[in-house]
């Protein structure tokens, strides 16, 4: 079993974190703490789930929809609603209440449009289960694992080694020095929410086919993926996804091995325990802004 | 200063926004009954006639109506229970004549919003509106929260948890218009023991409901010779169930036990993706909406001990043997909606509701707790969708009848008749299992 429980925890973990990959990146970007994220993946979950499940497009075909349509309500989530109050210097906690306050219209928004039953997200796959090493798994499961891993190296290629993500980390640092040199600070920033959408997009199409689509999907396990950015360091790219490694192999060890009533209170404990030896995290982060 | 009341308009906005559209799910504008809804908290005038609530009056007891406060989590994940509820509880009322004791009837909501703390709130809220009588929360944590306030108060009030422990002795004004879990645990055991299984694997899940029904099913598995290979727990909130399955499945069960009001659906689903392919035992109906959840696959040799299930079709539940008052109800349901309830509490609404009302005729009045509830507690030559009801039998319960249900073939079917016709042999050689 303990093969299995490891497996298990490596994919757990790895959608954990995928999910604080989108925290991440905003924060490392913009330094704010986007408590919509969560409803994003719903929503995500939700437009994948129509294109897919109910259109009988492609998977693939659904992907890249749902992606672009994403992107789309990113660039105009930071530029219909983030930058205007941005502009007037809106900061920290109060900036931390209107995404609190998205994350409750989208998820309003949501049930209004596709109600509040849950809905089943047909397979992608045709073979139900696949054996490795003895684990029998959905293979949506494994392909969650590798989708995470390329989610997360092509995120970090794209902050670190193109102009634009350098710009966008540049904008977070400073703005007004980011824009004397030239640097597009409002489509930098419109670019930022876009790829967290993209991220959010990303999860939520693979988790829809293994816990199917309801309003509290992002929410539950973004708690998680939240927790993963941090025990990484937030704003850290390869943290979030380290950092959710941690925590999925402990709640399925705990959960394995110890008790599953326990596993979500030790996997908190030890994230105390990190943040009480390192307080940015594993990966040593510093707050770009403390929000 | 500006910047602050702004961001308090925007989040004010946000939150009534977002509270409306859950609360009413896909139509929530117009009850079933025919009242307005608004967040959180609504009234609606039953019997036929469409009223429009007036601005600023929704939610308020009536004069000269007989005036039922109902406190259910009716908003987000349970948007669709609460219109199937108003339906439910409209039917009920119609079958009643439309009035009770010359009064119209009217509902006054309020969405306990999956929140054991909202739900003491809406009890205190309700006892504010001085209503004649309250409809209880499906939800077994809801009402231990409400009920005491409600008993203080002198409020009749029939519940729709079916938790065992939700019904004591001290309490005088409140009754079950569901059936007991508990009771169809002798059943399980039985079933356990007809199919010759001898391990058995438990999930449980973290609500009241749930504890209290592992907590009564222990033993009798004990007492019964059985063996428990494991016992694994999860609360809804948890999502992914991967390692209680893994070591229910590495446990080898015959059989799997679930007892879990939430997460129980996405559990079923996950064990059988980690392999396990027999028999589960579920405590509550196996419902349509469950199966559009999971899929048919995942829905296969799904077993339970239930009062009443839902049905894909009217056809459908009368082959699978539903009692007559369940087809009755359907066709009611189906009349007004175009469609059948998704989930067993829909019935639920229309006994407790039905209960309430006939309680009251009996009395002979709206407005005397004491006289409603003797009446209540009186009747036992009625039948519902439960079966028949018998309040007398010493133990303030209603229902005493259960029926064994088998999820297979793309619907439920009548467990005793599946067996008769050599379904057991059949799903034997389909899982390849033993047992």
């Amino acid at each position: 079993m303990l093969k299995s429980l490891i497996i298990v925890g490596l994919i757990m973990g790895s959608i954990y974190g995928l999910i604080g990959l989108g925290y991440s990146v905003i924060y490392r970007a913009s330094g704010i703490m986007n408590l919509a994220q969560g409803e994003l993946i719903t929503l995500s979950a939700f437009l994948g789930y129509t294109f897919f499940g109910v259109c009988g497009l492609p998977y693939g075909v659904a992907l890249i929809l749902t992606v672009v349509i994403m992107f789309v309500l990113g660039v105009m989530i930071q530029k219909g609603l983030v930058s205007r109050y941005q502009k007037r210097g809106v900061t920290g906690v109060y900036m931390l209440l209107i995404t609190f306050g998205l994350s409750r219209v989208i998820n309003g928004g949501e049930a209004l449009i596709f109600g509040s039953n849950a809905k089943r997200f047909p397979s992608i796959f045709n073979v139900s289960t696949v054996n490795i090493m003895g684990a029998h798994l959905q293979p949506e499961r494994i392909m969650c694992l590798f989708l995470a891993l390329i989610s997360m190296l092509l995120v970090h290629l794209f902050m670190t080694r193109t102009k634009t993500g350098i710009g966008m980390q540049a904008c977070a640092m400073h703005s007004k020095a980011a824009e004397a040199c030239g640097i597009d600070v409002v489509k930098s920033n419109g670019l930022t929410w876009g790829l967290a959408s993209v991220v959010a997009a990303m999860c939520g199409m693979m988790l829809g086919p293994i816990y199917g689509v309801t309003l509290m999907l992002g929410a539950n396990l973004s708690q998680m993926g939240f927790a993963s950015s941090v025990a990484g360091g937030m704003g850290n790219i390869y943290g979030a996804m380290v950092g959710g490694i941690i925590i999925g192999l402990i709640e399925s060890l705990v959960g394995g091995y110890v008790n599953s009533t326990w596993k979500s209170m030790i996997a908190y404990l030890i994230l105390f325990l990190i943040l009480a030896v390192r307080p940015t995290g594993l990966f040593n982060e510093q707050a770009v802004r403390d929000v | 200063m500006r910047q602050k009341r702004m961001l308090a308009l925007v989040l004010a906005l946000a939150m009534m926004f977002s509270l409306t559209a859950c609360s009413g799910g896909g139509d929530g504008e117009t009850t079933a009954a025919g009242g307005t809804e608004a967040a959180g908290e609504t009234t609606a005038a039953a019997g036929g006639e469409t009223q429009a609530a007036a601005e600023g009056e929704e939610g308020s007891a009536q004069e000269g109506a007989f005036n039922i406060g109902v406190y259910q989590w009716m908003s987000g994940n349970a948007a669709s229970i609460g219109e199937e509820m108003k339906v439910a509880f409209e039917i009920a009322v119609e079958d009643m004549g439309g009035t009770v004791n010359g009064e119209e009837v009217n509902f006054i909501y309020y969405d306990t919003t999956n929140n054991p703390e909202t739900a003491v709130t809406a009890a205190q809220y309700l006892i504010g509106q001085n209503v004649d009588a309250v409809i209880g929360s499906f939800q077994s944590s809801d009402v231990v929260a409400a009920l005491p306030y409600l008993e203080d108060a002198g409020i009749v009030n029939v519940f729709m948890g079916t938790s065992g422990s939700l019904v004591t002795d001290d309490q005088k004004y409140s009754v079950r218009g569901a059936f007991n879990a508990d009771y169809s645990i002798p059943q399980f055991v039985a079933t356990m023991q007809e199919l010759q299984y001898e391990n058995v694997a438990v999930f449980y899940g973290q609500d009241e409901a749930s504890i209290a029904n592992w907590g009564a099913m222990e033993p009798a598995l004990e007492e019964a010779g059985l063996n428990v290979v494991a016992v694994e727990t999860g609360s809804e909130s948890d999502t992914d169930y991967s390692a209680q399955c893994l070591k229910i499945v590495d446990s080898n069960p015959d059989v799997v036990y679930v007892v879990c009001s939430g997460a129980g659906v996405n559990f079923v689903k996950q064990l059988r993706e980690y392999g396990y392919n027999g028999i589960v035992m579920n405590k509550d109906e196996w419902m349509t909406s469950h199966v559009d959840q999971i899929g048919e696959a995942n829905s296969q040799y799904v077993m339970g001990c239930v009062a009443y299930t839902t049905y894909k079709s009217i056809e459908a539940a009368e082959e699978a043997g539903a009692r007559p008052e369940v087809i009755t109800f359907l066709e009611k349901f189906q009349e007004k909606t175009g469609t059948l309830p998704t989930v067993g509490i829909t019935y639920r609404c229309y006994d407790s509701c039905y209960l309430m009302l006939e309680a009251a005729k009996r009395a002979g009045t709206n407005h005397d707790a004491d006289a409603i509830i003797e009446a209540m507690l009186g009747i036992n030559d009625i039948s519902l969708c439960m079966g028949p009801v018998d309040f007398t039998q010493g133990d303030r319960e209603p229902c005493h009848e259960f029926m064994r249900t088998i999820y297979v073939d793309e619907g439920s079917k009548n467990f005793d008749s599946w067996l008769t016709n050599g379904g057991y042999d059949a799903y034997k050689s389909a899982t390849g299992r033993e047992k």
